[in-house]
């Protein structure tokens, strides 16, 4: 006979037997699922641990690759991926991708003010260009954008169905030998990891923009992309760079990059220009008084003031602070570009004339 | 009364069960906490590497006649405020270069210059660089640590290159991320 004891055990088994089990697996569950999420963070974490040593040291780098992703977007500076986002401490211009990524560095170079990023691609992207116009411009303007990104890249050209791809190198030397062929709008079915870039001032071409495609347009000067409501969304570029970061994220990359470089470059020039200022001040009071602390005398056009106590306002140090304050000046309105430029000759008479 | 005590003891053995499932759970969590710890503070570790890779590898601190960087300029870091670097560098950190004055080479000079020279340099011996004192002054501080903030630091030596009297002279640069804590 069982007693009303050994039912209330039983059922009492099987009752902490079920929250036991459950417990456990509920608990696994999560252990596993912040496991895995903690991993993905750390790959994350790698990755732009990666793109900083590549920044620091100029030293191109490889990434083993976000295998295990379900999803991973870019939308710069964050990485967006199943695991959170992650804010990357330095500028990169990524294309997400499995397999591995090839990292290098690339510096815009003024003199006085140096600007660096680290481009990032799946180590098998390839780039197809199109040149609608083949003229030397056009040729001229695609070898300063390859010779500019990264070399473990593909390069080619797409005209109507063909598509063919080369290594860097060979695509460079054919670009060289400058053959004159007429290109047609590309209509290949473009492979992962490819962007096709056509190059043509008609203002019509972006019936045929598909996605991963962009329009250069030489003779106005933009970029243009597909929005997503089907439109073509243009920004201005300035230089080989502003092109190779369109490629490499569209409008969105283009904007990041616009903002961070005004940001630093207002940021340098605010040190440049206070430094600029106070050297001459300096090599004033020394050129006047040479025992003060200047163990050589700085070259008269330095200055404003030479031995005979004669004023130089034209100094070329005067002469590069006034136009580092210009370029203060502009760089809120986004049209300094001419005005950085002559930042860049003014500084570079300072060096040749000794003063830097 | 003995089927009482038999009830009491089965649950005292139920509570048992939770009590080690819950420790258990416990040392889990601990564990994840921990590793989750340390992951920040080695991310914070290699923020002051990267810190401080950027500070000497920056062009708007960095003498630009040395190519390959490594070579701050003194005129530079005495006009750079914290917000100018915080803009290129992130926030979260602070920074002191400072000029390592050696008397020695007074000594090899001249008598009659070796007074000066010893005079010149006791006068710039920590003092903070400023526009005015500038260039009798051999250390640079930027950001100023808050009091009770927890920091990595890091120093390394460096070059600094005085622009007024064009040497290239041995310091030491610290800095330091704060770890959150």
């Amino acid at each position: 006979m069982i007693s009303v004891f050994q039912i209330f055990r039983a059922l009492m088994g099987v009752i902490v037997f079920i929250f036991v089990i459950t417990f456990f697996l509920r608990i696994s569950d999560m252990y596993t699922a912040t496991q895995i999420k903690g991993s993905k963070m750390e790959m994350v974490n790698a990755f732009d641990y990666v793109a900083m040593q590549t920044y620091t040291s100029g030293n191109p780098a490889t990434f083993p690759g976000f295998g295990d992703f379900e999803t991973l977007v870019y939308e710069p500076p964050k990485i967006k991926s199943d695991a959170g986002q992650h804010t990357l401490s330095v500028p990169v211009f990524f294309v997400p991708g499995r397999g591995e990524i090839s990292m290098e560095r690339r510096c815009l170079d003024f003199g006085w003010f140096k600007w660096c990023m680290v481009f990032a691609f799946p180590a098998k992207s390839k780039i197809l260009f199109t040149p609608i116009e083949n003229t030397n411009a056009t040729r001229d303007l695609i070898l300063e954008i390859v010779e500019n990104l990264p070399g473990s890249l593909e390069y080619g050209f797409c005209n109507g169905a063909d598509a063919r791809t080369a290594n860097k190198g060979e695509f460079l030397s054919y670009l060289a030998s400058g053959a004159g062929v007429t290109y047609q709008p590309c209509e290949t079915q473009l492979p992962e990891y490819c962007r096709l870039v056509t190059i043509t001032a008609s203002t019509d071409s972006s019936s045929n923009l598909t996605e991963n495609h962009i329009i250069i347009n030489p003779s106005t000067r933009l970029v243009s992309e597909e929005n997503s409501s089907g439109g073509l969304e243009s920004r201005p570029y300035h230089d080989w760079m502003d092109i190779a970061v369109f490629i490499t994220g569209g409008v969105k990359a283009l904007d990041y990059k616009k903002a961070v470089f005004s940001r630093e470059l207002a940021a340098s020039a605010g040190i440049m220009h206070e430094r600029s200022v106070l050297v001459s001040q300096r090599i004033k009071e020394c050129n006047i008084q040479p025992c003060l602390e200047c163990s050589t005398p700085f070259p008269t056009p330095c200055g404003w003031t030479d031995y005979s106590g004669r004023e130089h306002e034209s100094g070329i140090y005067h002469d590069f602070i006034s136009s580092l304050v210009s370029l203060k000046n502009a760089i809120s309105s986004g049209n300094y570009h001419q005005l950085l430029e002559d930042t860049a000759s003014k500084y570079n008479e300072l060096k040749n004339q000794g003063c830097e | 009364m003995k089927s009482q005590a038999s009830v009491t003891e089965y649950l005292v053995l139920v509570m048992m069960i939770v009590i080690i499932v819950l420790i258990a759970m416990l040392l889990i969590f601990g564990f994840q906490f921990f590793t989750v710890g340390s992951e920040q503070l080695k991310g914070r570790e290699r923020m002051s590497l990267f810190l401080l890779e950027s500070f000497i590898s920056s062009t708007a601190l960095n003498n630009l006649q040395y190519q390959k960087g490594s070579v701050f300029d003194d005129s530079k870091l005495t006009v750079a405020s914290c917000e100018d670097l915080e803009t290129l560098l992130g926030k979260g950190w602070f920074a002191e270069i400072m000029v390592l004055l050696d008397e020695s080479v007074c000594y090899d000079q001249p008598a009659w210059k070796k007074n000066k020279c010893l005079r010149d340099l006791r006068k710039q011996a920590s003092i903070v660089c400023t526009k005015q004192n500038y260039p009798f002054c051999n250390i640079w501080r930027f950001c100023e640590q808050n009091k009770g903030d927890r920091m990595i630091y890091r120093s390394i030596p460096v070059n600094v290159y005085r622009k007024m009297n064009n040497t290239l002279e041995l310091g030491v640069i610290t800095v330091g991320v704060q770890t959150g804590g």
